[in-house]
């Protein structure tokens, strides 16, 4: 059985996550992505804090 | 069917990488994962071809062919309509890759990246070419494949978020690159660092498509190359450390640490590509030259096309396991580029073309039974995923990757002048496929290819290789005119780039040289080549004494190159003096200590001072590095005898006889070790019936027109205890009297057997006479050249005091014609060696001569009384 490893993927990415490939690539995206959108929501809702 | 000793390979490229790196990684734990491959499989170096450029040889490593006949012939090729020029594309193949060879036995290939792949080919399997992972807009841009990246089409939209674009690369991912610049956040500040970015980017998009495929895809036949431990060696391999003088302490600081990362980031890319495979999958990891790291890392990168390649060294690396192949790191050796498409089709259990230029690389299989072969792949129809001749791809598609060409400094930056500029590729082009030609033996060919570019532009690394291919095919008058040509045209060029420096300076352009640059010299030295190619040219036409201070005037201004010290070593072992030959071996072996031939003069100079011990780990060593040259094995055992492991010594023997069928002075070592030693009659009797059946005598003809001072040479010899044949009643001290040579040359035109009178002798035979002498035999011919006015002039003299008798002064001038009758002749007979003398020499230099007589004769020879011979007179 191989071990197990587990990484703690961060949208800054790192050569740890690019070594992984295909994997590695498609879950930086995606922290990437979520990263993205909870900076949008956060920017929403500072928006919404000052409209209000 | 031959034997099939696996299902499934993985062929993993890794341009440059060398083992001059990677050890010391290992040896640090800092390579786990190459370090627990080659310790479950086979490792060692493996020889690039010249010249060492990436497209041409990964073409070779795919098709087992040199450039000539595979077609890739440097990086970059023109338009089919010579209205510009584009990276070499897959179309320029003429030759069947692996991957062809197996779309045509029903095995599905994936291959990514492959250099040169564009356009993809339409294989049984998935293609990504290596344009794949080329960025050509900004970050945010719609970064569109060009057409042909990817076969079969409908892969494009899985593969094409896989690619990572170099501005994507983050602080983070650069710091073990570049920790400096990543801790004051400035990555992209300057042109190197941005370079480096962009060569992790494309090593991640190959990783990630090739990842992918294995996970997503079936496949039969894997091929995955990467160019980044290359990239990152050009653009950073100055700053490795140690640090030299010129390297300033604020760049060593920032890009000392880029090579090592690079190396780690392949090491942790192979953990991942290895844990995709099953266990009936065989894996090939290899590189297609090396990249010095050391010492010989080149000062300057000469200002011209290809010129990085300088950087490149001769060995690569090659790491093999899984089915078939032996466990637990046995290192091999002898292997070669061209080796790799037979060693994948033998492994299949498929036949090897003979026309391949390769061989199967049995060392590293468990079971040595023998591939079986076709004539050729090329005649096997059937469908092969090759694309038809006439495809074309769009150019245009392809300019990015040629500006990254131009920015590594592989190629010049376009011209205006398309047409010229065109036409110069074609001939960096053939002079590139010429230079692949001299590497595959192909002498004569490459010889018309470098006469021709030559006199079009005078290029003088043309003119350079030329006089090296003269030297190689003998033709010394003409590599002799040409030296004097290229000196010519070498203080020429330096005068005219110092001109255009010089005016450059003046307006104030940026430079591409440095202060301490040679080109500022107002009387440059000649280049070193030239010395050098003369020393060889000396040395070609037996003149070592002459040859040795131009070596060592070389040797001092060139501390890189182990081919100068190992030629003064040679010459040194000639002439007996073992203690320098020992010291310029030693100071060869330090510049290459992976040298085979290296390790073996060392050893046969510790050989010829009885210092045995040492010398049994020489020829170890040096077997070890290269194992198919049966003189190591000879002179191992000899060695072995004198330490009286007469076993062992038989078995180094046998193993020479092995590699050369018919070595006589092994089968003589094996008789008298059977007879004397090991008690076993029936075997030295074997021998002893071998050499009596199978091996000729062996005769030494001085030779010369009449006059010419073969008498002379007949006396030296004799002189230096070699039995000698004279005709009775000749007195060889009379020179008054015509020259004769030895009666038996008459006999032999009615009775070739007559012969073996002459065996292990000498005798004085005319030129005009030598193709009497029977074939059955070896011959060694001393050739005594004078200078015809000389000869003339003597013939004269001796003319009128006998009035007859004497050679008719027409034969005499009818000398060139029986010279080339004579040359023909031995050209033909592969039995016959010839030395040729000049008769001055033998007055000017009689030490010097006699002592290249005698090792030419191969006797242990009185070189002294030999010498007196000439001094007394």
């Amino acid at each position: 059985m191989k071990e197990k490893k587990e990484f703690k993927v961060t949208a800054e990415g790192s050569l740890g996550i690019l070594a992984l490939g295909a994997v590695g690539i498609r879950l930086w995206r995606q922290a990437k992505e979520e990263k993205e959108k909870t900076k949008g929501k956060t920017k929403r809702s500072e928006n919404g804090k000052t409209k209000n | 069917m031959g034997k099939q000793r696996t299902k499934k390979v993985l062929v993993v490229g890794w341009d440059a990488a060398d083992w001059k790196v990677i050890e010391p990684l290992m040896q640090q734990g800092k390579m786990p994962a190459l370090k627990k491959f080659i310790e479950e499989g086979v490792y060692g170096r493996i020889q690039t071809l010249d010249p060492p450029l990436s497209p041409m040889l990964w073409t070779s490593i795919a098709t087992g062919f040199r450039a000539d006949r595979h077609g890739i012939g440097g990086f970059i090729e023109p338009l089919p309509d010579g209205s510009g020029l584009r990276p070499v594309t897959t179309t320029s193949r003429k030759v069947k890759a692996i991957w062809n060879i197996l779309n045509q036995v029903g095995k599905r290939s994936n291959v990514v990246a492959w250099w040169p792949s564009n356009p993809a080919e339409p294989i049984n399997g998935v293609m990504v070419s290596n344009l794949y992972q080329v960025a050509n807009k900004p970050l945010g841009k719609e970064w569109e494949m060009p057409k042909g990246t990817i076969h079969p089409e409908s892969m494009i939209d899985e593969l094409k978020d896989l690619r990572v674009h170099p501005q994507e690369i983050s602080l983070s991912m650069a710091a073990p690159f570049i920790p400096k610049l990543a801790k004051e956040k400035e990555l992209k500040k300057e042109k190197r660092s941005i370079g480096i970015a962009k060569v992790i980017a494309h090593a991640a998009s190959v990783h990630a498509a090739s990842t992918h495929l294995m996970e997503k895809k079936d496949w039969d036949f894997m091929a995955v190359y990467h160019d980044a431990i290359d990239h990152f060696c050009h653009l950073t391999m100055r700053f490795h450390p140690p640090r030299r003088p010129q390297i300033s302490e604020e760049d060593f600081t920032t890009y000392s640490g880029v090579v090592e990362a690079g190396y780690r980031f392949h090491d942790m890319m192979l953990e991942r590509t290895l844990e995709l495979i099953d266990e009936d999958t065989t894996v090939i990891l290899l590189s297609d030259h090396g990249f010095h790291s050391d010492h010989q890392r080149p000062l300057y990168i000469p200002n011209e096309p290809s010129g990085p390649a300088v950087e490149h060294s001769p060995y690569g690396i090659i790491a093999m396991r899984g089915p078939g192949i032996k466990k637990g790191g046995v290192e091999i050796s002898g292997t070669s580029v061209l080796d790799i498409t037979p060693t994948i089709l033998a492994l299949y259990g498929l036949p090897v073309g003979k026309d391949m230029e390769g061989k199967v690389i049995y060392q590293a299989f468990e079971d040595v039974s023998p591939a079986e072969y076709i004539e050729s792949w090329e005649k096997v129809e059937g469908e092969h995923g090759m694309h038809s001749q006439e495809q074309q791809e769009d150019p245009w598609a392809a300019q990015e990757a040629l500006q990254q060409l131009v920015e590594l400094g592989y190629i010049d930056p376009l011209d205006e002048n398309v047409a010229e500029q065109v036409a110069k590729a074609k001939r960096e082009s053939d002079y590139y496929v010429a230079r692949n030609m001299i590497n595959g033996g192909r002498i004569h060919q490459a010889v018309e290819i470098l006469e021709r570019i030559f006199e079009e532009s005078k290029i003088t690394r043309y003119g350079q290789r030329l006089a090296f291919a003269f030297l190689e095919l003998k033709w010394y008058l003409k590599c002799q005119s040409l030296i004097a040509e290229l000196r010519i045209l070498e203080k020429e060029n330096h005068r005219k780039t110092l001109e255009r420096a010089k005016k450059q300076k003046a307006e104030g352009k940026k430079l591409l040289y440095d202060d301490e640059h040679p080109i500022w010299r107002e009387e440059v030295e000649e280049p070193l080549y030239l010395d050098y190619l003369e020393a060889l040219l000396l040395l070609a036409i037996n003149q070592p004494w002459k040859a040795e201070p131009i070596l060592k005037r070389v040797q001092k201004k060139n501390l890189t190159n182990p081919d100068v010290s190992m030629n003064i070593g040679k010459i040194f072992l000639m002439r007996k003096k073992y203690a320098p030959a020992e010291k310029e071996f030693i100071r060869a072996l330090a510049i290459d200590d992976r040298s085979a031939q290296g390790h073996y003069c060392l050893g046969l100079s510790y050989l010829r001072r009885n210092k045995t011990e040492p010398a049994l780990d020489e020829f170890l060593t040096a077997i070890q590095q290269n194992f198919y040259v049966p003189t190591f094995h000879y002179h191992l055992g000899e060695t072995l005898v004198r330490l009286n492991d007469f076993e062992s010594a038989v078995q180094a023997f046998e193993v020479a006889i092995r590699l050369t069928p018919g070595m006589a002075k092994a089968h003589k070592w094996l008789h008298k070790l059977y007879s004397e030693e090991l008690n076993d009659p029936k075997k030295a009797e074997h021998h002893q019936r071998f050499l009596e059946k199978n091996i000729r005598g062996e005769v030494v003809v001085v030779t010369g027109l009449p006059n010419s001072g073969a008498t002379k040479v007949l006396q030296m010899l004799q002189a230096g205890g070699q039995e000698i044949l004279v005709n009775s009643g000749e007195d060889l001290n009379d020179t008054t009297k015509p020259e004769q040579e030895y009666s038996l040359i008459v006999k032999l035109r009615k009775d070739k057997a007559a012969i073996s009178q002459a065996r292990d002798k000498a005798m004085k035979v005319f030129v005009q006479n030598i193709m009497n002498l029977p074939e059955h035999y070896t011959y060694k011919v001393i050739f005594v050249n004078r200078n015809l006015d000389e000869i003339v002039s003597q013939q004269k003299k001796i003319m009128a005091k006998v009035k007859k008798n004497a050679l008719p002064m027409d034969a005499v001038y009818n000398f060139q014609e029986q010279l080339n009758k004579m040359d023909n002749w031995i050209s033909a007979n592969p039995n016959v060696r010839k030395l040729n003398v000049e008769f001055n020499d033998l007055l000017d230099f009689p030490k010097e001569t006699s002592e290249v007589i005698a090792d030419f004769i191969g006797k242990d020879l009185n070189t002294k009384a030999m010498t007196s011979l000439i001094d007394e007179k």
